[in-house]
């Protein structure tokens, strides 16, 4: 955690220049591409986490915790794009590109401010795999479905436990907000439910 | 932890106030969502006639089906009852969309969620696939792919010296994306803060007649004046909202009544249909304040012959063969 604020401190400069160029473009909208807003701002907006709750159970009992999950697409093929983009996106993925048909990785780091109680688990864990993203109204963008699987990471102090994830979503909204189901390997943590933020 | 939690919720703000029209046409479209869009009597079946060289069918906000001789063209097709899921319909469309026939070209002006309706655009691909979709430069992005030829037009970044993006003929139709004034983007912070262009007027001339569709604009006379010098226009598409308080200029990005008629004095059209409003709740006043305001202007100028000011469904002819 505190390797986190570090990190954080040390964009400070870079996290107060964008907010002062969001402020100033969101008054007049912008007609020129502003390489270093544009990337600025997106970075800054894949940096709010959706909340999350996470499973905390042992051989006797069982509760919710409340945390924050993120959601990182390095690769995302659309097999629904028109002639003139690419179907392969880069973390920077089109909503169109994504929620009107498309197989994507996903990498999703989650933080337990709290920590657990029930388990022995670390406040960290993330999990890595592949969903399909199928379209159900308006082309993805009124409701769009996805199917995943994939790897999850979590630590006790003891020892890892590491195995399969699965997990299915529902999205709306353009894709921008959604609702993301995962059942892990492992009992400690078997269930988590989070919201899904994402822009881009 | 809490300068954590401090910057999180900085970024969220940041989010949210860039989004802020959005928000705000969401608010106010929440009564919208309890009472079912006003039904429109008498809706024409027939739409495309033989006797008929010019008409025009006012299907409600951008949405015009052309019938130029044996063309079909539909601008901007808002089919569906809401746009953008947040922004529903106050009047049903001004036609069933079986009636609507097999269309030459289908021209979107700008990647705005009232202009730009993914699910309307398929139910018009699924009754021909020889139809062409036409649509700024930058709008490729906000598309996916349809059954249909897609043509992109090149709109000088958003034209900001030249007011004329390119011409092509496409299906037999010559189609000119001319200057407009507006700004790209369909989800909030990459219209407001990524200077996405994705936007256009047309100009579409075919057998003779010239029909010019302004998309969504803000007023800029001397280039209206250049676009008029170049185009000898018979039929004028524009905008004439959203707008609150519809007697006063408008803004860099939407014209409101007063500019909207400066417009068509600008290109010298013969003709001239207002269009973008009376549909959607954008402003904080009635969707049909800028017809009220435009009607005035209209009588003050005794414009009434010239300027056809339209009910949802309802179709002008303006040359009979």
């Amino acid at each position: 955690m505190n390797r986190l604020i570090i990190f954080i401190q040390k964009l400070r400069f870079f996290i107060i220049l964008t907010a002062i160029l969001i402020a100033q473009s969101t008054l007049s909208q912008l007609k020129d591409e502003n390489t270093f807003l544009k990337w600025g701002s997106w970075a800054l907006l894949q940096t709010i986490p959706s909340p999350a709750f996470f499973d905390d159970r042992n051989e006797v009992t069982s509760g919710i915790k409340f945390g924050m999950q993120w959601h990182v697409v390095p690769v995302s093929y659309s097999f629904n794009s028109n002639k003139y983009v690419s179907p392969f996106n880069f973390f920077y993925i089109k909503p169109v590109n994504r929620f009107s048909g498309s197989v994507e990785t996903f990498f999703e780091p989650s933080l337990i401010p709290g920590g657990f109680r029930n388990n022995s688990l670390k406040k960290f864990m993330y999990n890595a795999g592949a969903r399909l993203v199928l379209p159900v109204f308006h082309k993805g963008e009124y409701l769009a479905v996805s199917l995943g699987a994939g790897y999850y990471n979590q630590q006790s102090f003891e020892r890892k436990y590491d195995g399969v994830t699965y997990e299915a979503g529902v999205y709306s909204f353009f894709g921008m907000l959604g609702l993301k189901f995962q059942y892990n390997q492992y009992g400690l943590n078997r269930y988590n439910l989070s919201l899904y933020i994402k822009y881009y | 932890m809490k300068k954590v939690i401090y910057c999180i919720l900085t970024i969220s703000i940041l989010f949210t106030v860039s989004s802020c029209n959005l928000l705000l046409v969401a608010v106010r479209n929440i009564p919208t969502f309890f009472e079912a869009p006003e039904k429109v009597k008498n809706k024409i079946t027939q739409p495309i006639r033989k006797d008929v060289k010019l008409s025009a069918l006012w299907i409600g906000h951008a949405t015009v089906l052309l019938q130029m001789d044996d063309k079909v063209i539909i601008t901007d097709p808002f089919l569906t009852e809401t746009a953008g899921e947040f922004a529903r319909r106050v009047v049903e469309p001004g036609i069933e969309v079986e009636n609507i026939p097999p269309c030459d070209l289908i021209l979107i002006s700008h990647s705005h969620f009232d202009h730009l309706n993914l699910a309307s655009i398929e139910m018009l691909a699924e009754k021909n696939n020889n139809t062409a979709l036409v649509f700024p430069a930058d709008l490729e992005n906000y598309i996916p792919d349809y059954d249909l030829k897609l043509y992109r037009m090149k709109n000088d970044n958003g034209y900001g010296s030249k007011i004329i993006g390119e011409s092509k003929i496409i299906n037999g139709i010559k189609v000119t994306s001319v200057f407009a004034q507006h700004w790209g983007g369909r989800y909030g912070v990459d219209g407001y803060l990524w200077g996405d262009n994705a936007f256009t007027g047309y100009i579409i001339e075919y057998n003779g007649m010239t029909v010019y569709f302004a998309g969504d604009t803000g007023y800029d006379s001397l280039k209206f004046k250049q676009l008029g010098a170049i185009f000898k226009i018979d039929l004028a598409l524009i905008p004439i909202g959203p707008c609150a308080d519809c007697k006063q200029c408008g803004t860099y990005s939407h014209v409101f009544p007063p500019d909207a008629y400066s417009i068509y004095q600008d290109i010298s059209a013969k003709w001239m249909i207002p269009i973008h409003y009376g549909t959607l709740h954008f402003a904080q006043a009635d969707p049909m304040e800028p017809v009220f305001a435009f009607r005035e202007i209209i009588k003050d100028n005794k414009a009434e012959e010239r300027v056809s000011i339209l009910g949802i469904g309802e179709q002008k002819i303006l040359l009979h063969k």
